[in-house]
């Protein structure tokens, strides 16, 4: 099992309301967030292109996130998902220097916090909270490893990339832009 | 309104149909077939001032709550490089807003430079720069663009009214300096 998320950016309006269901589902404390919508614009008015995209943490198959926490609190669990442990969590802040998604933070409490594709709903058979408020319905999750999942589906239909593929990180969270 | 297929209906005009040439409206004395008339332009170092939702506030009713408040707490003034390189106006300068009638906005806003704007026009987002000072997140920040629609166009056949015609200046200076407490 390889969980991943598919993000339409053509049907993507940037309400941010992925962002209030996660704050509110896991609890994330007012002026922190797991997960944010970015807006680029190109071109010169009146020829304009402009891609809106929900970013959150990658979950990427070769995370240097879990190599580089000295305590194992960053691990991947089920299905490829990165999770932390917080009360093995020292804090040292090394695995946010790492990530080229800038998608781990400090908790006021002391440990690191990010996105966990909401396992704990996935264990109840839901969707991440963010996928299942999105109003356009641009949000898709699944399983790559199930060729008849939503997900590889659009993957084999639709053109798409992946942040920073740059960094070899090789991430589970695909936009598609066509 | 939804008309099944093969389904008859009946509008309410005197062909019963859609008319594109209305003979009603040309016995009222009205163009019986719509005709066009240019809309006001602003005059040299004025902007027409647009206004829109932002996709995550609900008018001016959710300004204040935290979560909604933390994505969004202010709005920008949309500024087109080119405009902003003629007055002068940088990224998140704070500037004032003098409308055709001499209304000043009470509070400043941020410049948002941005390909988004075309040359004429300005672009805000409605429901802030409240006054109530009980909107503890809200109060003061960012400006009204309603306290700037002085002047409301009507159509003069259905009535329906158009409050994008108003024109807006730049000002760099805090005018209310001499009045604040």
């Amino acid at each position: 099992m390889r969980y991943a998320m598919v993000i339409d950016t053509l049907k993507c309006v940037g309400c941010s309301d992925c962002v209030v269901a996660c704050q509110t589902e896991n609890n994330v404390p007012i002026g922190y967030c797991r997960d944010w919508v970015t807006e680029s614009v190109s071109g010169t008015y009146p020829t304009l292109e402009l891609e809106l995209k929900s970013e959150r943490c990658n979950h990427c198959s070769n995370a240097p996130c879990v190599r580089c926490c000295p305590t194992g609190a960053s691990h991947v669990a089920e299905g490829g998902i990165i999770l932390v442990t917080p009360n093995e969590c020292i804090g040292c802040g090394a695995c946010i220097e790492s990530c080229p998604y800038d998608a781990r933070f400090q908790h006021p409490e002391g440990y690191v916090d990010k996105c966990t594709f909401c396992h704990h709903r996935l264990e109840k058979g839901q969707l991440p909270a963010c996928v299942s408020v999105c109003p356009t319905k641009c949000m898709y999750f699944g399983d790559l490893d199930d060729p008849t999942s939503k997900v590889s589906q659009l993957l084999n239909s639709r053109k798409y990339k992946v942040l920073a593929p740059e960094a070899g990180t090789k991430p589970n969270v695909y936009y598609l832009i066509k | 309104m939804f008309i099944e297929e093969g389904e008859h209906h009946e509008f309410g005009t005197q062909s019963g149909k859609i008319e594109f040439y209305s003979a009603e409206l040309e016995e009222l004395g009205f163009e019986p077939m719509p005709v066009y008339t240019s809309h006001d332009h602003p005059e040299q170092g004025f902007y027409r001032l647009n206004y829109g939702r932002s996709p995550m506030h609900t008018f001016s009713r959710t300004i204040n709550n935290p979560n909604l408040n933390d994505l969004m707490d202010e709005n920008k003034l949309w500024v087109n490089p080119k405009v902003a390189r003629i007055e002068g106006l940088r990224n998140e300068q704070e500037v004032w807003l003098e409308n055709q009638d001499g209304v000043i906005s009470e509070f400043p806003i941020k410049v948002r430079v941005t390909e988004r704007i075309r040359w004429d026009s300005v672009y805000m987002y409605h429901g802030f720069g409240q006054h109530n000072k009980k909107l503890t997140r809200a109060y003061g920040r960012g400006a009204c663009d309603t306290q700037l629609i002085t002047k409301i166009a009507t159509d003069p056949i259905m009535g329906g009214s158009a409050m994008r015609g108003n024109f807006v200046k730049f000002i760099t200076n805090n005018p209310h300096k001499d009045t604040e407490v």
